[in-house]
């Protein structure tokens, strides 16, 4: 797992140090904040080649080329600089602990992200470093259904409890095609797992879903019992899997479908519309652009990557232009990283979509933005710079679909959770730590040493249970 | 083990009938044995209930203090103890340990990999091989089993806990995810009969996982914890289903799990539930686990625990603190840099007793999977010298742990009435210089002896 | 064929300028007129000029050019001319599909085949070589892996109907994995018997590597001596491929990450008397002062990734040319992995961004990796008398949104068509 390197604030050899390593020091939430005289991309909208945006309480108060200064106002001047939303990664791993997937099994709904969020991954400071605010975090694609997924917003500092999204509207990962019929799995090294074929696959997920609709049924002819008998009726068995499955089938918990050739996201629309319910995202959809009629007219979003490709059979008709095609047959299409590094310049993944198919800066900036916001259903919330969203913004040094951008400063909720320069300092801090701590440690094991130190006493003692002694 | 021979079954049942013969002997033996009536008199008492005795007498009568005080008479029938230049103690509670089970005991929280310098060579974790035959469909549902019915009296362990002054332990099972019930056993060595405190004490559950794939469901942390969260309900519903029967004619009854059956008490709050975590999201984790069916949550682990002590103090959280201390591989790179969290986490171990102690939060020590009990002890004594007061140590190793399972009016003190246990040392538990050289357990004297310093 | 003997670099040379001309014979002539022109050579940026191509080679470039007759002519008018990029490190042509063992020829079993040559394996139809062509990188070398003496890389040309048209140095260099010293996991079978080796098993494993690598440099120089002298001694194709390595005629490909690993490369090499070049180069910074007094150049792995350590500032890795420039150490920046070879502008973009002047940045991509390559004769700058390797572009090389409208690939015009403009044409027009 890993823990706080960069936020600690306090270098303290002391418990002090420990308590306070994960507390970033930040304006109050209650503050008012202005960004003055910045180039505002509010992705909603054309870009505001100068103006400000004003924050008060963690929410987006007002936007346009004159905005008035309120008394008190923390004030950060952004001459010359870009603003644009903080960047929503629509399919991360990050932050999550003791294995991204439950392979066991072809149908873990069970299993859920939010239980094991990992508050003090590195990656979170890092992907925050460069823009992001708010992931995906889901499950791996090892399995036809996997576990739940869970939005976060990346908070570093905070307790797993405040990452999280909240009402963020609940979802789960589904894998087609390689991956769950583990195409790669290396002879030997796991038991053989139905299914094994792209055929299989359809035939796991709808048998899960028929279960979940029996399931519900008989939960239903339960409680219609429950209140009409006179004697009491032992309850159906309560089951997490059905549970969360029966969510989907009510249109409350949204899919996420990991998936590469077209075939497969036809199947998946196929099985979705029997069983009456839609299809949030496709992620990966590398083959997205061949069907994208079909998934336009399902209404279903595009989670894709810029141009990843030939990594497998599956991915050797991926093409760049793939996002671009999907957004001009109309379907709602984000980029996103499934990686730790990828997701540290999903802007300039975005910036690979005007080069190839000629997306327009609105239209590549909403890849990572709004859209995204729009395929969690967050975008009432978050995405674009508008008055009543959440101040989650990025300011770079340069526009952020240029290669040479840089995230200067990093809000969530109003509140700055990435600056360059404390950054800069934070080094500093933790190298005097890292030499406090180890001077720490080197007197330690001198004492060790020293002979009238905690010697470790001789290992071969014996205890004897003592008879009493005759008396004298 | 489903197809052993007959002979070998015969072999097996013979052994087996051996050892019952055997452990009644000593039961019958230990029995019969008149206690000693012991006075211990002219020593340094702390009593850990009251304040220290510069000079005082304790009087053992059939393994209960009978009197402990500065003017106490010896009673006539008294062995004597000549406690000049000693110092007694409450006999000392390791607060979760493998005393007497034989197979090492598996990590309790899959804490921070870089923070457990991994063994050179070390195996896989053996994490699902059950002591006992486990409930059919789940093999890592262990609830029903009993670490009393699992305790050989003879084991090694039991002797070199003693050897530190340790009198008294809280054994668990180790298999498995709900791995079973703890017992707070006295470490005489006597029959298991006779050294049990209390059992069960608590219900044990372990968050380990394999990393999401090899073996089955579940291998990883998520699947672990619906796993835990699925055997709850279940318990759950098995509780309401024998409720609706035993009470209604015309049902058809459920089926018996005594796994299921065993969680019961645990719902109810009877049994309190000892859940694993280090970091603070693992204590976290942890917690709203038990919260989410309003157990009783003790914590196992603790490592970093004093960067959410005051959560912990909030919620009444008691801690069964680890005193293994991350180290350094023994055959490490010598140029190898640490990662600064790893080296925090070294070098600050330390610390984390006294920083719990002074947030006041309630906590014992446990040895855990120390494999050496000197370790232990002198890993309490670098959180005395790191700042955790003495008092509140001494009291962790005796009158907070008995508190802690509930056992406060047999043990953790030197007051009349108590069982008779006590450590009994050259000087100051918390100075390396110092060695146990008696321990009383229910009223009877075990020397310790060491070869001779060179 | 006689280009199997080939074992003496004038002889290699020589070759190569004929392969160079073979190429090229016969093709057109052109004139890119009114252009921004970045010649990242001593007369810096031409803001309009024009660069005469003829027979495979830059005949001209300046703004007051005349242009030949009958030159085909390209309007260069708001256009910006540079010269194509060259990626020093990859395995094009030797991967097709990475999941796909049947696809993958990069990695030999055995730890030493320093006779070994990607030149052989080099599948020219790959649908990698146009993708990454087409975003302006013209050369690439693709290396073997696997073992410790992986064997020879390739230097080529993305265009050409043969491996021959496309080599420019068929033996560009010998790839060596230096033993390291540093961590790494073994696996033992499954998963979760992965362990961790001790420092002694590493360090025992790390001497018998050096001693196992230094025993075949010494039977090297041994066999030379014999085969000179003696030329009827029996041919060893190991050692044979060896003699311009221990002749420091071959450079050495030097895989290494860590400083100590570095460090001990460096002491091996100099020890040795190898032409070392190091490639990798994660904490290349922390001892850019050897590396510089050493004179050793440096080929880095990518630098848009992850830093390796958690405690590491959050962009080690892209500051590390940065550092390498303030401590005066060659490099040359890569896009390793065969389908990414594209991406290699934005590494450069990436390296300007976290602090490299626009001209170190570009540098890194072009005249770096020709200087360290060995074919700086030929190619990373625009000038006259060079192999006529041109990206055209709309705009500033490293952007990402910048299109290349025109490659030249040794004076030829090349297409830019892709499997991936294919697909999309065909799908952008599905009804």
């Amino acid at each position: 797992m890993k823990k706080t390197a960069l936020m600690a604030t306090i270098v303290l050899a002391s418990c002090a140090a420990w308590l306070l390593a994960s507390e970033p020091q930040r304006s109050p939430a209650s503050g008012v904040l202005i960004i003055k005289d910045a180039f505002i991309l509010p992705v909603s909208r054309p870009a505001l080649p100068k103006g400000s945006v004003l924050i008060r309480e963690g929410k987006i108060a007002e936007i346009g080329p004159q905005v008035a200064t309120p008394e008190g106002a923390t004030v950060i001047d952004a001459k010359g600089q870009y603003v644009m939303p903080g960047i929503i990664d629509c399919h991360s791993h990050i932050a999550i602990s003791g294995g991204v997937n439950e392979g066991t099994l072809a149908v873990t709904a069970m299993v859920g992200i939010e239980d094991v969020i990992d508050p003090e991954d590195i990656n979170i400071y890092r992907s925050l470093a460069g823009g992001v605010t708010t992931a995906n975090i889901l499950h791996g694609s090892a399995n036809p259904i996997g576990g739940r997924n869970q939005v976060i917003k990346l908070r570093w500092g905070k307790d797993a409890k405040g990452l999280i999204f909240e009402g963020a509207k609940p979802g789960i990962k589904f894998a087609l095609g390689e991956n769950p019929k583990r195409s790669r799995a290396t002879p030997g090294t796991s038991p053989a797992r139905y299914p094994q074929t792209r055929m299989g696959v359809e035939d796991v997920i709808r048998d899960a879903l028929i279960e979940a609709r029996t399931y519900t049924e008989k939960w239903d002819e339960y409680k219609k019992r429950a209140l009409a008998a006179d004697k009491p009726a032992i309850p159906p068995a309560k089951d997490l899997k059905l549970e969360t499955l029966a969510e989907i089938l009510r249109g409350e918990r949204l899919v996420h479908a990991h998936c590469y050739r077209a075939d497969e996201i036809l199947m998946l629309l196929r099985v979705a519309d029997e069983f009456g319910f839609k299809i949030a995202t496709f992620q990966h959809v590398l083959e997205g652009y061949k069907v994208a009629k079909e998934i336009a007219e399902h209404g279903a979003g595009a989670s894709t990557f810029s141009d990843w490709w030939a990594y497998k059979v599956e991915a050797y008709d991926a093409i760049p232009y793939n996002a671009a095609i999907m957004t001009r047959k109309g379907v709602v299409v984000s980029i996103n990283s499934d990686s730790a590094e990828e997701a540290r310049h999903l802007n300039q993944e975005a910036a690979k979509c005007m080069k190839y198919g000629g997306l327009s800066e609105q239209e590549a900036l909403a890849l990572v933005t709004l859209n995204p916001a729009k395929q969690l259903r967050i975008d009432n919330r978050v995405g674009s710079i508008e008055p009543g969203k959440d101040a989650d913004l990025v300011i770079y040094n340069r526009h952020p679909l240029s290669v040479y951008a840089v995230a200067q400063k990093v809000f969530i909720d109003g509140q700055v959770y990435f600056d360059i320069q404390k950054d800069l300092e934070m080094r500093e801090r933790l190298e005097k730590e890292r030499a406090s701590l180890k001077e720490k440690d080197k007197k330690e094991r001198e004492r060790e040493r020293r002979p009238e130190g905690r010697r470790t006493p001789p290992t071969d003692v014996t205890t004897t249970a003592v008879e009493p002694p005759d008396e004298p | 083990m489903r197809f052993l021979s007959f002979r070998k079954l015969f072999l097996r049942s013979r052994i087996a009938l051996i050892l019952v013969l055997l452990a009644l002997f000593a039961a019958v033996s230990a029995r019969t044995e008149e206690p000693a009536v012991f006075a211990i008199s002219g020593a340094r008492i702390f009593p850990v209930s009251g304040a220290p005795l510069e000079k005082g007498t304790v009087i053992l009568r059939n393994g209960i203090i009978e009197a402990v005080g500065a003017n106490v008479p010896i009673p006539p029938d008294a062995r004597t103890l000549d406690g000049t230049g000693l110092t007694v103690y409450p006999g000392l509670i390791d607060g979760l340990c493998d005393a007497g089970l034989e197979e090492p005991r598996a990590p309790q929280a899959p804490g921070p990999p870089s923070a457990r310098p991994g063994p050179p060579a070390a195996p896989a974790q053996p994490t699902q091989q059950a002591p006992a035959p486990p409930a059919a469909e789940r093999p890592l549902l262990n609830s029903h089993v009993q670490a009393a019915d699992l305790i050989n009296p003879t084991n090694r362990k039991i002797e070199s806990a003693r050897a530190v002054g340790i009198t008294t332990a809280l054994v668990a099972p180790r298999t498995g995810i709900f791995e079973g019930q703890s017992s707070l056993v006295n470490l005489s060595g006597a029959s298991v009969g006779a050294m049990v405190v209390k059992t069960p004490v608590a219900m044990h559950i372990s968050l380990q996982s394999a990393g999401g794939f090899g073996g089955g469901y579940p291998s990883s942390l998520m699947g672990v914890v619906a796993f835990v969260k699925q055997t709850f309900l279940d318990a759950e519903r098995y509780d309401v289903a024998w409720n609706i029967y035993n009470v209604h004619t015309g049902v058809v009854r459920p089926d018996y799990n005594h796994s299921l059956q065993a969680l019961i008490p645990v719902l109810k709050r009877e049994l309190p539930a000892v859940v694993p975590g280090d970091t603070p999201a693992q204590i976290q984790r942890a917690m709203e686990l038990a919260q989410s069916f309003k157990l009783k949550c003790i914590l196992s682990g603790g490592s970093e625990a004093a960067r959410i002590a005051p959560l912990l103090k909030e919620k009444g959280v008691p801690v069964l603190l680890s005193m293994k201390f991350p180290e350094r591989d023994r055959d490490s790179d010598p140029e190898l840099e640490e990662e600064l969290p790893v080296l925090r986490r070294r070098v600050e171990a330390p610390v984390n007793a006294a920083a719990l102690a002074k947030a006041g939060v309630q906590f014992a020590f446990q040895s855990g999977d120390i494999s050496s009990p000197r370790d232990f002890m002198r890993n309490i004594a670098r959180s005395v010298e790191a700042g955790l007061p003495k008092d509140i140590a001494m009291r962790a190793l005796t009158l907070t742990a008995a508190e802690i399972f509930g056992v406060a009016g047999k043990l953790g003190s030197i007051e009349k009435g108590k069982t008779a246990n006590l450590t009994i040392a050259t000087g100051d538990i918390f100075d390396s210089r110092t060695r146990v050289k008696y321990v009383f357990i229910d009223g009877k004297k075990y020397d310790i002896t060491e070869p001779e310093p060179e | 064929m006689q280009r199997r003997n080939l074992k003496h670099l004038p002889a290699l040379a020589l070759f190569c300028a004929l392969l160079g001309l073979r190429a090229t014979a016969g093709s057109p002539t052109y004139a890119i007129r009114d252009a921004q022109v970045h010649t990242l050579a001593s007369s810096g940026t031409l803001p309009r000029a024009t660069v005469v191509i003829a027979d495979g080679k830059i005949a001209a470039v300046g703004s007051n050019v005349k242009i030949p007759a009958g030159a085909q002519i390209i309007n260069g008018q708001g256009l910006e001319v540079y010269p194509g990029m060259i990626n020093a490190w990859s395995n094009i042509g030797l991967t097709e599909i990475g999941s796909v063992p049947a696809t993958n020829d990069a990695s030999e079993i055995g730890d030493y085949n320093p006779h070994l040559l990607a030149f052989t394996a080099i599948h020219p139809d790959s649908e990698h070589i146009p993708v990454a062509r087409a975003n302006g990188i013209t050369a690439s070398l693709s290396v073997p892996a696997g073992g410790i003496l992986s064997g020879q890389a390739v230097l080529l040309h993305l265009d050409g109907w043969t491996v021959n048209e496309m080599a420019i140095l068929e033996r560009a260099g010998l790839v060596m994995q230096f033993p390291s010293l540093s961590e790494r996991t073994v696996s033992g079978g499954g998963l979760r018997e992965t362990r961790r080796q001790t420092f002694s098993e590493r360090k025992r494993n790390y001497e018998r590597r050096v001693r196992e690598i230094g025993d075949l440099l010494e039977a090297a120089r041994h066999y030379s001596r014999a085969r000179t002298s003696n030329p009827s001694t029996a041919v060893d194709r190991k050692l044979e491929a060896l003699i311009p390595v221990v002749q420091e005629k071959m450079a050495v490909f030097i895989q290494a990450d860590t400083a100590r690993d570095i460090k001990n490369a460096v002491d091996f090499a100099r020890k040795e008397k190898l032409k070392m070049v190091l490639q990798g180069g994660r904490e290349a910074s922390r001892v850019a002062d050897l590396l510089k007094k050493e004179n050793i150049p440096v080929i880095l792995e990518s630098i848009v990734a992850l830093p390796v350590r958690e405690d590491d500032p959050y962009d080690a890795r892209f500051t590390l040319p940065r550092d390498l420039v303030r401590a005066g150490v060659r490099f040359a920046l890569t896009s390793p992995s065969s389908s990414d070879v594209r991406n290699l502008p934005y590494e450069a973009g990436f390296a300007q961004a976290y602090g490299l002047s626009h001209e170190e940045a570009l540098k890194a991509v072009t005249v770096n990796p020709a200087e360290i390559l060995g074919v700086a004769d030929r190619m990373g700058k625009i000038e006259p008398g060079k192999v006529a390797d041109l990206a055209v572009t709309d705009g500033d090389l490293l952007e990402i949104r910048t299109q290349v409208k025109n490659l030249f690939i040794a004076g030829k015009n090349v297409s830019l068509e892709t499997r991936h403009t294919r697909l999309y044409q065909k799908y952008l027009n599905r009804p």
